[in-house]
């Protein structure tokens, strides 16, 4: 039995999480605390993958990741080859995909802050980068937390985007879930089994270990 | 010396003021509830706009309604101590005190002067009424502010702890020499701190700012 298709899955989504919190973070301080014309068109835009069949939003993003598209060709001043079927490009296709479920819980705890902190803050002298680092960011750690397992969890399962822009390149773009696909596709159901109960081991031990924290958090 | 004129339409009536306070005094803002005092000492801190006016210390105007100056709050350097404490519950009590303040040597002066020094390391969530507002005074006070405003920053404490802290207030007044608004709804403590005294009604100074002959306004002068 070939596990190796869980390590890809895990390392993109171990990436994807990583790029998510670090750009997402910072987004999502302008979108819970500044005010700026055009807000609730942002707002649309990061919340379209939520709504989005995957395989549009893949369709999508193979043309602009693609050789001809404005991303791909970005890509090549950079690095030697394309873009599309490849792991970086199937890393970009679940930050893409996941920004969403990344803001969402960040949102709710930044929102969750006591503004009369950040009016402290600002009365103290804080400019609004001081602030973020010094006082939005402490408090809300559990709503970073709960970002990066649901971003993790869901590029772990992600599917439908990485299918249209990766393909299924053994050891570079088939992960996980994508092995399934084609486990079942060809009838060898045991391996389809065993595969998909690995999946939902680590799935939910996520959720458990995530959980488990928050319980003692609250109960601290 | 501080000099402040300011309207701004609320919902049902117009705050409608205009005072100034040397450096060194203390000005007293009284008035009852939903007379406006926050809403004047948040537009002096630069966390509220008004609608017109003009606020200014010592020659350096912070807000303009006619040139459409107005300077950022971060940048007013005005100490502010309000009755809900805003301290981080994040940081203990040192790490409060210095959040405007790198000098080490400072908070720990601070700290004694307040008398909070063996509080040093304690998480604010730890402390009592009368002791967040002695943490919540010295983070202010350690910013080196150019204006102290006070926003009825004693009111939630016993009668005992108030008076000592009044008192330790009027000491400092001594020491830094620059103007100070407090807000109050209690005409005993108006009269104890305040150099002048501000009565508000409905946003705009009150008719009569002394409510009876006898007491407790004795101190009360209108400006």
């Amino acid at each position: 039995m070939d596990y190796s298709t869980i390590f890809l899955s895990a390392k993109v989504a171990l990436a994807s999480t990583i790029l998510l919190l670090l750009l997402m973070t910072p987004l999502t301080y302008l979108l819970a605390f500044a005010r700026f014309p055009g807000k609730f068109l942002l707002e649309s835009v990061v919340g379209l993958p939520l709504v989005l069949p995957p395989t549009v939003m893949g369709f999508y993003l193979l043309l602009f990741m693609g050789p001809e598209g404005p991303l791909g060709r970005l890509w090549r001043l950079f690095a030697e080859g394309p873009l599309v079927f490849t792991f970086a490009g199937v890393v970009l296709a679940a930050v893409l995909h996941g920004i969403p479920f990344a803001i969402q819980p960040l949102k709710a705890a930044f929102e969750k802050i006591d503004r009369r902190l950040l009016e402290n803050a600002a009365v103290l002298g804080a400019g609004p980068v001081a602030t973020f680092f010094r006082v939005v960011l402490p408090n809300a750690t559990g709503g970073l937390a709960a970002s990066a397992v649901l971003a993790f969890a869901h590029s772990m399962g992600e599917f439908g985007v990485i299918l249209m822009v990766g393909g299924s390149i053994p050891g570079e773009t088939r992960v996980a879930s994508i092995a399934i696909y084609e486990l079942v596709e060809t009838l060898r159901y045991e391996e389809a089994w065993k595969l998909s109960l690995a999946l939902v081991a680590i799935s939910f031990a996520i959720l458990v270990l995530f959980n488990g924290l928050a319980h003692g958090r609250r109960r601290k | 010396m501080l000099s402040v004129t300011l309207a701004k339409e609320m919902a049902g009536f117009v705050i409608d003021v205009s005072f100034s306070c040397a450096n060194g005094a203390l000005i007293a803002l009284t008035g009852p509830s939903g007379s406006g005092k926050t809403t004047i000492i948040r537009q002096i801190a630069g966390l509220d706009r008004p609608d017109t006016g003009r606020i200014a210390l010592n020659n350096e105007t912070w807000f303009d309604g006619s040139g459409k100056k107005n300077l950022p709050a971060r940048k007013r350097g005005v100490g502010y101590v309000c009755q809900d404490y805003s301290l981080f519950p994040h940081l203990n009590v040192a790490a409060n005190v210095g959040f405007a303040c790198r000098d080490r040597e400072r908070v720990t002066e601070l700290l004694h002067l307040l008398g909070i020094g063996h509080l040093r390391d304690r998480s604010v969530a730890r402390l009592s009424g009368g002791e967040r507002q002695r943490v919540a005074l010295a983070q202010a006070l350690a910013a080196k502010p150019r204006l102290l405003l006070l926003d009825e920053p004693f009111s939630a404490l016993d009668p005992a702890t108030r008076q000592r802290l009044q008192d330790e207030l009027l000491a400092l007044k001594k020491n830094l020499a620059i103007p100070m608004v407090f807000v109050t709804h209690d005409p005993t403590e108006a009269a104890k701190l305040g150099d002048t005294h501000l009565a508000l009604a409905r946003g705009r100074r009150a008719e009569s700012p002394c409510p009876s002959a006898t007491e407790p306004w004795a101190a009360c002068q209108p400006i």
